[in-house]
């Protein structure tokens, strides 16, 4: 049976968010079983979170949350929590209250605890043992996490949890997410002052990029870099920096 | 937690400080992970001793040949109600450390340059690899470990993840990919976890092979074609895993991994013939034959290139090099300087 949200999803992926919030208006709220309301606060929250306040759209992630523990416990809290994560964090990039970032932290700590439990549960057939779920969650929230903790300025820890990220996306080649992986270590080692180290992933990013041929992406990465490199010239032309990029071609991306 | 012995790591900050012979670096680290893995696996061991699990008979021996190792000057082989009294003894003078599953997201190893987590192993398998070694490190639950080990960072309270703690630290075949992605062909096995099924020759986890020879052989004592049927059987469990993303793993590391392997295998010189036999199962892919006629699977295997082009790239770039119809590659000789992140 198709959902009654599929129209609101479709245009939810295809960024048609006003469209999207036009569709989930239109549903009438009160006949609905308690995980489609829980789903329906959800979706109503991102269209919110391009349309309207960040903070209406928190309101609804958070009815969703509510709901779903309340009378749903088999519902996926991973993206609410993730989205709780973004939107406060984004409240944070506006107002720099230190009180929003560490909101950001707790949902983002939430989701990942999720995240870790959806992606990485190894299953077991007979004699086989395989990885059901993709890790891309599990992944995609190291690295919000990663970045929030660059923005507390924890950057050993934030470095810590990008190495985490980096081998999981290696372990599975997820080259798609390895270049954001690499960027994020590089901002994160340039921040540290290991400037050369910076410029290395930066360069290991590039190279993930053109794995798939994400042109774009390696766009914004050589942009990173010569920003990083023209305050900091030594992330290019040290001896350190030849030294380091010289061991690239003989690495696995 | 750290587990390298201080005279193991001694060697290793000595032959970093001097780059210059690939062969005496590979060794010293091959020496000081397999100390590494052997006192982990001790430590795990003692962990089971104390919570009164029986030992069975190859563990006793796989532990005894442990201790013989890790001190030669101690230990002294007397039979299976010694290396109680010897594991017990050193568990009450904590000898060594006692580790639970869940310590060891907190293991670091010592390898050139850095400590990196248990959980890492690629960064482990890397160096093995660029410094031309036999050796390799599987564990099946890295990810779980790397998991817990993030939760600790961020103060999280970790649910009680079951941890998948099977590992090997052992001798590796020829080949280390095929299309489907990573092969361990474990040819010999230095250090075995406690928590192996000791009658399952091969397993497949996501785009990994991995294969057991030694269990092979205990099986299948009298039958050579077991090693392919268990290498076939598991790739194309990661051919039906890998192939539907368009084989991420192997489309982008088919070259430099074949490339390492030739140059590994030509550590010692080998005539054409002996090459293409020890890559038989790359230059004859049956598997590529197999799935010829699968046009989904065509696109993928387009994608890799040939067994002879990776050779001849190699020799035209002076990394292998031929003399009276014997080849050899000079990265890995002894007195060629190597570097590492």
């Amino acid at each position: 049976m198709e959902s009654i949200f599929y129209t609101a999803k479709n245009l939810l992926d295809s960024r048609m968010y006003s469209k999207a919030r036009e569709e989930l208006e239109k549903i009438n709220v009160v006949r609905l079983s308690f995980a489609e309301r829980a789903e329906y606060e959800f979706l109503m929250g991102v269209a919110l979170f391009e349309t309207a306040t960040i903070c209406e759209a928190i309101s609804r992630f958070k009815n969703c949350i509510r709901i779903a523990k309340e009378h749903c416990p088999e519902f996926n809290l991973f993206t609410p929590y993730y989205e709780l994560s973004i939107s406060y964090f984004s409240i944070y990039n506006e107002g720099q209250n230190p009180k929003d970032l560490e909101k950001s932290v707790d949902y983002c700590k939430l989701a990942l605890d999720v995240a870790v439990n959806n992606s990485l549960v190894q299953r077991t057939s007979g004699l086989m043992v395989y990885v059901e779920e993709s890790p891309e969650a599990f992944i995609n929230v190291l690295i919000h996490l990663g970045v929030l903790y660059q923005s507390k300025n924890k950057i050993e820890e934030s470095i810590q949890i990008l190495l985490v990220s980096k081998t999981i996306c290696q372990h599975f080649s997820r080259f798609d997410l390895l270049g954001q992986v690499y960027d994020e270590l590089g901002t994160s080692y340039a921040l540290s002052g290991q400037l050369e180290l910076a410029g290395y992933y930066f360069v290991k990013s590039v190279k993930a990029k053109e794995i798939i041929n994400n042109t774009r992406g390696i766009e914004i990465t050589i942009q990173k870099h010569i920003i990083f490199s023209l305050r900091n010239p030594q992330m290019m032309f040290s001896e350190e920096a030849s030294r380091l990029h010289s061991l690239i071609s003989e690495e696995r991306i | 937690m750290k587990v390298i012995n201080k005279a193991f790591e001694q060697e290793l900050i000595l032959t970093e400080s001097n780059r210059n012979d690939v062969k005496r670096a590979r060794e010293v680290l091959e020496k000081a992970l397999s100390q590494q893995f052997q006192t982990i696996l001790l430590a795990l061991y003692s962990s089971e001793i104390i919570k009164g699990r029986s030992l069975r008979n190859s563990e006793l021996q796989e532990i005894e040949g442990i201790c013989s190792v890790l001190f030669p000057e101690d230990y002294i082989s007397k039979g299976n109600e010694n290396i109680f009294e010897f594991v017990s003894n050193g568990i009450y003078t904590k000898k060594w450390p006692i580790l639970g599953l869940n310590d060891l997201k907190d293991i670091e190893i010592r390898i050139y340059n850095r400590y990196v987590f248990l959980w890492n192993v690629i960064d482990i398998n890397e160096q093995l690899a660029i410094l031309g070694s036999n050796y390799r490190f599987f564990l099946a639950g890295a990810m779980q470990i790397a998991s817990s080990y993030v939760k600790k960072i961020i103060n999280f309270e970790d649910q009680s993840t079951s941890i998948d703690a099977r590992f090997i630290f052992g001798e590796i075949g020829v080949s280390t990919i095929s299309v489907g992605g990573p092969v361990f062909d474990f040819e010999d096995e230095l250090v075995t976890s406690p928590f192996f099924n000791e009658n399952v020759p091969g397993f497949a986890i996501g785009d990994t092979a991995v294969i057991r020879r030694n269990v092979l052989r205990k099986l299948y004592p009298s039958n050579d074609s077991g090693m392919l049927s268990a290498y076939l059987h598991e790739v194309l469990h990661t051919i039906s895993y890998s192939f539907k993303n368009g084989a991420p793993f192997s489309t982008a590391n088919w070259n430099l991994y074949i490339k390492r392997d030739i140059c590994r295998f030509l550590k010692n010189p080998h005539s054409k013939k002996e090459i293409t036999d020890a890559f038989w199962l790359i230059i004859n892919n049956p598997i590529k034959s197999y799935f010829s006629t699968i046009d989904t699977a065509k696109e993928v295997l387009k994608k890799f290139d040939d067994f002879s082009s990776i050779f001849e790239a190699l020799l035209s770039e002076g990394t292998v090099a031929e003399n009276n119809g014997l080849y050899i590659c000079a990265t890995n000789q002894e007195g060629q300087p190597w570097d590492l992140l």
